[in-house]
């Protein structure tokens, strides 16, 4: 922390936006608050109604504490939590060191094409998860899986090398599918930072692992916690690659112990109130997460880096290491990125799964795309995901960065309650928000049809993904020192025009990070499309879903590719976009 | 159809004495045209009939051109249901929220079973309708399909001499580590009303000692098996169709007793197109209506004479327990999930 110490940052006074009286400190608290119980704190105190119900469901008669006896009282309960643990802290942390050597090494140095690489790193998120995995078991299953077999063949081995179906495999899958999600987190951070910082410890002498560990670590501590908080809670709720791959091998996790007594359970009925009795272990785990993130980033001001010191964004030249860390990123790319899209486009181009070989290439068609293309539900679906899409990414987008504000500068009171609301529904199973969601719409009159429309897609959407947004825009934030607000105030700017004029331009890279990666994950989620479906609100992953739950992973597979072909015709636009606002600016 | 007040012992009560067990044969009665008739012009004036059901949707809207076909003037929507446990939350919130339900919905006796025990569901006299007694085993459920389970094989890894036939044969030590089966135990749950629980366990601890890939659904597994992953399989008839359909090298065989997972047709008290959603049950229980809806999703009625199914299982016992022995069922299901999941026969709490 010494080498942040001597930042002009820590000599200013510790100013924050200019108070207003007492009594009107409390609207924007009163307001955010609004927004945030009726899309959090609602569907929340459902979720808590439930576990306490003997049916289950919040509507219920009747209250006990049998579900989370019966859930946390079970004999196999502390071996799930183990393995569970195991997979989150061990995803969390590939994802991390993944993510945070490529945010360096795009932002912060002159590698190769990093332009390019920085589109394209993000790829993967378009693909759904349970396209993924079983891409990745097509890759490396221990009979047919083409990166097994290949190395088998050169090194003439009698075993295969590698085993997805394994804790192992599936940490190692789970971890690279959140390197996009954690790249996006941490690289607004570092384009942020101060280069002198970098410079003047080089010119001391110091190398790359010291610049890590005593200049970039450090001074991004917020945006690398908040981004391993966000990973470790996903991490526990996720289920498509823990079914996947672990089912398989009869490795459970915690979400698939969810998905048996929502889904599977023989009951004939879901188990909501278990289900909901679990997702209190998360939401306890989310608050110590929460606890400890304010702990570690208390002393905000230690982590400024945009200061009233004007300075230019200065790549730092890697020399002889350039070509280095060009093979490195090619090698994460050719495996992360190409393999499995590259599996996935193969998957589309057979009649059923098969494994990669010559001889299979007689098998090849595109019935699966003109399948795709001729069903009448494309266009309905691809507009109803479009729409979806865009309302929820915008929504979080304006939501993350108005809560930022209000609770990293504006210090609002409540503003660490607000925080662990807007936190909380990362670690809600999206089935839990979607039955309360259910509830809430068909008991609320709001004189216009939400059950069973697109909007209660957005909604639940926006409920789920602010989380993430949230701890983004917190990141970046933290980063930004109040001088110079301070000084566009003091030039006379009222509150608002700092905020566009000054705190937006500044804070951009993450908003527009927000916008893409809830755009993203809003085109491919499945779980909670699922649970709100109604005669009206198909959406593409909804299709997706009727291929592969009909037993057609091959024409599931071509949405896949069509998702990600969307995806790219979107960053093209957004760059193309990017690039011209640039020029007209300079 | 009047609305009654049932708990679970009266549910069981009247189904008392129904038995789906036994070897397969079609059933006898039909249901009549002017039944239907009569049916299609109260429930057109009712407005469209909504259907939870599980398959896709592609799937669905064959089903819903015949029906159309065959009854222009009358409506059908359908709504996809997820599967499991899903469509008893879905009708269980709707009624609680006082909002439109579905006027017929097609699950498993044990889902149904559920909302009987929360007097959500309509008691029918399904013979006066002209329903076989076979097909309505209870007043509250008329089979429209079952799933199938079969032994698979690839028959590119598994030559015709060594494809296992019987259930026997999958627990023969060869297979082990190249077989593969669902991680629910539906179908060894069926086997048990045949062979009995203690006889299923210690065949399902056979089966765990060839240390099988567990699938959390058998259409994953179909797949799986053409492309090599396991060389045999248990798995179920309709799921494994898709990739046969499309050329993949998978062998089926039906093993005898054959064990099947019925779905049946019930309709929730709080539908608003009554006559529809009966309609729509007894049409599926006629030959037109039972093959329409077996072309489309691949499983189809045993019992309706003109069905694959029916022909599938010709001379086999068939092996399942009744929907009036749900209670019964329901912990061996349990106990034999634990076994499966647990593996090495160990049972888990």
């Amino acid at each position: 922390m010494r080498t942040i110490e001597a930042l002009p940052a820590q000599s200013a006074a510790p100013g924050e936006v200019k108070r207003p009286i007492a009594w009107a400190r409390w609207l924007p608290a009163i307001g955010a608050g609004a927004v945030l119980a009726y899309l959090v704190l609602v569907p929340l105190l459902l979720m808590l109604v439930s576990s306490l119900r003997p049916g289950g469901f919040p509507l219920d008669p009747g209250w006990t504490f049998a579900n989370y006896a019966t859930v946390y009282g079970a004999a196999g309960f502390p071996r799930l939590v183990g393995t569970t643990i195991a997979f989150a802290i061990g995803s969390t942390a590939l994802a991390l060191a993944l993510g945070i050597a490529l945010a360096w090494l795009i932002e912060r140095t002159d590698l190769p094409l990093r332009g390019t690489i920085r589109a394209l790193v993000i790829l993967p998120m378009a693909t759904p998860p349970i396209l993924l995995a079983i891409g990745w078991a097509m890759l490396l299953s221990p009979r047919t899986g083409f990166f097994n077999l290949l190395i088998r063949d050169v090194f003439g081995l009698a075993q295969s090398p590698f085993n997805v179906f394994s804790l192992g495999g599936m940490i190692f899958v789970e971890g690279l599918s959140l390197v996009p999600t954690t790249f996006l987190f941490l690289s607004p951070a570092f384009r942020n930072m101060d280069p002198s910082l970098e410079e003047a410890a080089i010119t001391s002498g110091a190398g790359i692992g010291m610049l890590l560990r005593r200049i970039l670590l450090p001074m991004l501590w917020p945006s690398i916690l908040a981004a391993g908080a966000f990973l470790l809670i996903v991490c526990l709720v996720v289920f498509d690659i823990p079914g996947t791959l672990g089912m398989p091998a009869r490795i459970f996790v915690l979400s698939t112990q969810i998905y048996y007594l929502a889904v599977d359970s023989p009951t004939g009925v879901p188990l909501y109130g278990q289900v909901s009795a679990l997702a209190a272990f998360f939401l306890c785990i989310l608050f110590v997460l929460g606890w400890a993130y304010h702990r570690l980033t208390r002393q905000a001001q230690r982590y400024r880096t945009i200061t009233g010191k004007g300075f230019r964004p200065r790549l730092m030249r890697l020399g002889g290491w350039r070509w280095v860390a060009f093979a490195g990123v090619s090698a994460y790319f050719l495996l992360a990125v190409v393999a499995p899209l590259a599996i996935l486009f193969w998957t589309s181009l057979m009649p059923y799964q098969t494994r990669v070989t010559w001889a299979a290439l007689d098998l090849v068609t595109l019935d699966n795309h003109i399948d795709f293309f001729a069903n009448r539900r494309v266009l309905e679906a691809a507009g109803n995901s479009l729409t979806v899409a865009l309302v929820a990414a915008t929504a979080v987008a304006l939501i993350s960065v108005v809560l930022a504000w209000l609770v990293v500068r504006a210090k609002i009171p409540g503003a660490r309650l607000l925080d662990g609301l807007a936190f909380a529904p990362v670690a809600m199973p999206g089935v839990m928000l979607g039955v309360a969601l259910v509830y809430v719409y068909l008991t609320l009159d709001l004189g216009f049809a939400v059950y069973g429309t697109i909007w209660i897609i957005a909604i639940a959407y926006v409920t789920h993904y602010v989380s993430f947004g949230t701890r983004l825009a917190n990141g970046v934030m933290v980063q930004l020192h109040p001088e110079l607000e301070e000084a566009g105030a003091a030039s006379g700017a009222s509150t608002v025009r700092v905020l566009r004029r000054i705190t937006l331009p500044l804070i951009w890279p993450a908003v527009v990070a927000i916008w893409i990666w809830v755009v993203a994950h809003a085109l491919r989620e499945l779980s909670t499309a699922l649970m709100l479906q109604g005669r009206g609100n198909v959406v593409v992953p909804t299709l997706l879903w009727d291929y592969w739950s009909g037993g057609e992973p091959n024409r599931a597979a071509a949405v896949g590719v069509w998702l990600v072909v969307a995806l790219v015709i979107f960053l093209s636009l957004w760059q193309a976009v990017a690039r011209s606002r640039l020029e007209r600016s300079s | 159809m009047t609305r009654m007040n049932l708990d679970r012992r009266g549910f069981l009560a009247v189904a008392a004495g129904a038995a789906l067990a036994g070897v397969a044969q079609p059933a006898r009665a039909a249901v009549t045209d002017d039944t239907l008739n009569q049916l299609a012009a109260s429930a057109a004036r009712a407005g469209s009939i909504l259907w939870y059901e599980s398959s896709p949707r592609d799937q669905i809207d064959r089903v819903i051109a015949a029906f159309t076909q065959r009854f222009p003037a009358v409506r059908l929507e359908h709504v996809r249901d997820t599967g499991g446990n899903a469509m008893a939350g879905r009708v269980i919130q709707e009624v609680q929220g006082n909002t439109r339900t579905c006027d017929v919905g097609t699950n498993s006796a044990s889902v149904i079973w559920q909302l009987v025990g929360r007097n959500m569901v309509e008691r029918v006299d399904w013979a006066a309708r002209g329903a076989d007694a076979r097909l309505a085993p209870t007043p509250f459920t008329l089979l429209t399909t079952a799933s199938t389970y079969v032994i698979l094989s690839n028959s590119r890894m598994v030559s015709d001499a060594d494809a296992p036939r019987t259930w026997e044969d999958l627990a023969n030590p060869r297979w082990r580590e190249k077989f593969g089966t669902w991680i629910r135990s539906e179908g060894l749950t069926s086997l048990a009303a045949v062979w009995g629980e203690d006889r299923v366990a210690r065949y399902i601890e056979q089966l765990n000692a060839q240390r099988p890939f567990l699938f959390k659904s058998t259409f994953p597994l179909a797949q799986q098996l053409a492309a090599g992953e396991v060389a045999v399989a248990l798995g179920i008839y309709h799921t494994a169709q898709p990739p046969i359909r499309r050329g993949a090298p998978i062998r089926v065989t039906v093993p005898d007793p054959a064990a099947i997972s019925s779905l049946f047709s019930f309709l929730p008290t709080a539908g608003r197109n009554k006559d529809g959603g009966l309609l729509l049950a007894l049409w599926l229980a006629t030959p037109g209506g039972a093959q329409a809806y077996e072309q489309a999703t691949g499983r189809g009625n045993y019992l309706i004479e003109g069905t694959e199914t029916a022909r599938l299982l010709a001379g086999r016992t068939v092996a399942e327990f009744t929907p009036d022995q749900t209670e019964r069922m329901l912990p061996i299901l349990t106990r034999f999930n634990n076994m499966l999941q647990n593996g090495g026969g160990r049972e888990v709490d």
